[in-house]
């Protein structure tokens, strides 16, 4: 298995969506996706979700490919028996929700475009958004 | 006369890492539980315990691998694992020092079915990347944690975990009272340095049917680095110092 970092936000109306073609994808992997909420203020109800960290490089590339997502979805659900309940439109819509950092980010530093890591944290923050702060 | 070359007997290769701190010490934590006491070890220095992913599969062989599974060095069988990637930590080195990043967002582990008791001691080695929010160690159970750390916090840094008191690097929190605050842990551990906190004398033998590291959600996850745990019935002062010093060995402490 070879792992590449991801941090990936999406959108509360997708969210169901993608939390269950990740869970298919590979139940070993990438079930559980997609649980922390988001908001612009911090305080809920949570607009966004996002999941950040090492993950497999199929599912990197999956997530940036509408086409390639939509074919390995199908082989994952007809390989459980369980009825494929999207189209290629519909997950090309999923992922049109999707928001994706590889951990770097390039900026111009005196006009030269430069490539300088960017923490979830940061990622997060570019977007406008916060992690939901909870009480104990 | 014949001599006989001067024979000296070979040594056998020094085989203990050298201990750093008070003396030169061949401590194993692995002792305090030869006679099955309940409790926990996880060392992520040892990479013969870790591994890539939670079914132990894919071994971890250096760093900024991901850690979904890692070993219980105290031989009650307390394997700490995340079955999601995304949310495992990431293994990091400092010269010697090797430790699990996690970062602040989702990354967390748990074990399984656990069984722990009254009257027991948690040594932890951690080291915050920024001053935000923390609940060390969790259980599945609803408001059944300690070491919460909270800037500002008044309320106690543990809940459902009996009355413990904390000390930080051997230097006793809130006087060594119990009623620790999550604003004194706050203090006790800052940004961007190694601490071994103790919290002493725990009860966990309510509620505490698993045990997570990392993940608490709602802006209480660990941004940060983990150097290893120990968690092991209380011990008098002699116990407590090894168990420091040996975490404080592996995070480059010498502590008191």
């Amino acid at each position: 298995m070879i792992y590449v970092h991801a941090t990936v936000i999406i959108t509360l109306s997708v969210a169901s969506a993608l939390r269950k073609l990740s869970q298919m994808l590979d139940r070993n992997e990438t079930d559980g996706m997609f649980v922390v909420g988001l908001s612009a203020t911090g305080n809920l109800p949570a607009t966004h979700f996002v999941s950040s960290g090492q993950v497999p490089d199929v599912f990197a590339a999956a997530i940036r490919s509408p086409s390639t997502l939509n074919t390995l979805a199908q082989a994952a659900f007809s390989k459980e028996g369980v009825t494929y309940p999207y189209t290629l439109t519909q997950v090309t819509a999923a992922l049109s929700g999707c928001s994706i950092s590889d951990g770097t980010r390039t900026v111009v530093i005196d006009s030269v475009s430069t490539v300088v890591p960017e923490s979830p944290h940061a990622f997060i923050a570019r977007l406008g958004l916060q992690m939901i702060k909870g009480t104990l | 006369m014949l001599r006989l070359p001067l024979r000296l007997p070979m040594r056998e290769p020094f085989r203990e890492p050298m201990i750093r701190g008070k003396g030169v010490l061949t401590y194993n934590p692995a002792a305090q539980f030869a006679a099955g006491q309940l409790g926990l070890w996880y060392d992520p220095s040892d990479y013969a315990t870790l591994s890539q992913d939670s079914a132990g599969t894919t071994p971890v062989t250096g760093v900024t691998q991901p850690v979904g599974r890692m070993l219980d060095k105290s031989g009650r069988g307390n394997t700490i694992s995340q079955a999601t990637a995304a949310s495992r930590s990431i293994t990091g080195a400092a010269g010697a020092v090797r430790y699990l990043t996690h970062d602040g967002v989702d990354d967390g582990s748990a074990t399984g079915a656990i069984t722990l008791s009254a009257d027991m001691d948690c040594f932890i080695a951690v080291r915050r990347a920024t001053a935000g929010n923390v609940v060390l160690v969790h259980s599945p159970a609803a408001n059944t944690f300690f070491g919460v750390v909270e800037s500002a916090g008044a309320a106690a840094a543990d809940a459902a975990s009996g009355t413990p008191t904390y000390a930080a690097n051997g230097v006793s929190i809130n006087g060594g009272l119990t009623g620790t605050t999550r604003g004194q842990l706050h203090t006790a551990l800052p940004a961007a340095s190694w601490v071994v906190l103790e919290i002493r004398n725990l009860n966990l033998s309510v509620g505490w049917t698993g045990l997570s590291i990392g993940n608490f959600g709602s802006n209480f996850s660990l941004n940060g680095d983990f150097g290893g745990m120990i968690l092991a019935p209380a011990g008098d002062a002699t116990a407590r110092q090894k168990n420091r010093q040996f975490l404080g060995n592996k995070v480059g402490l010498v502590l008191p």
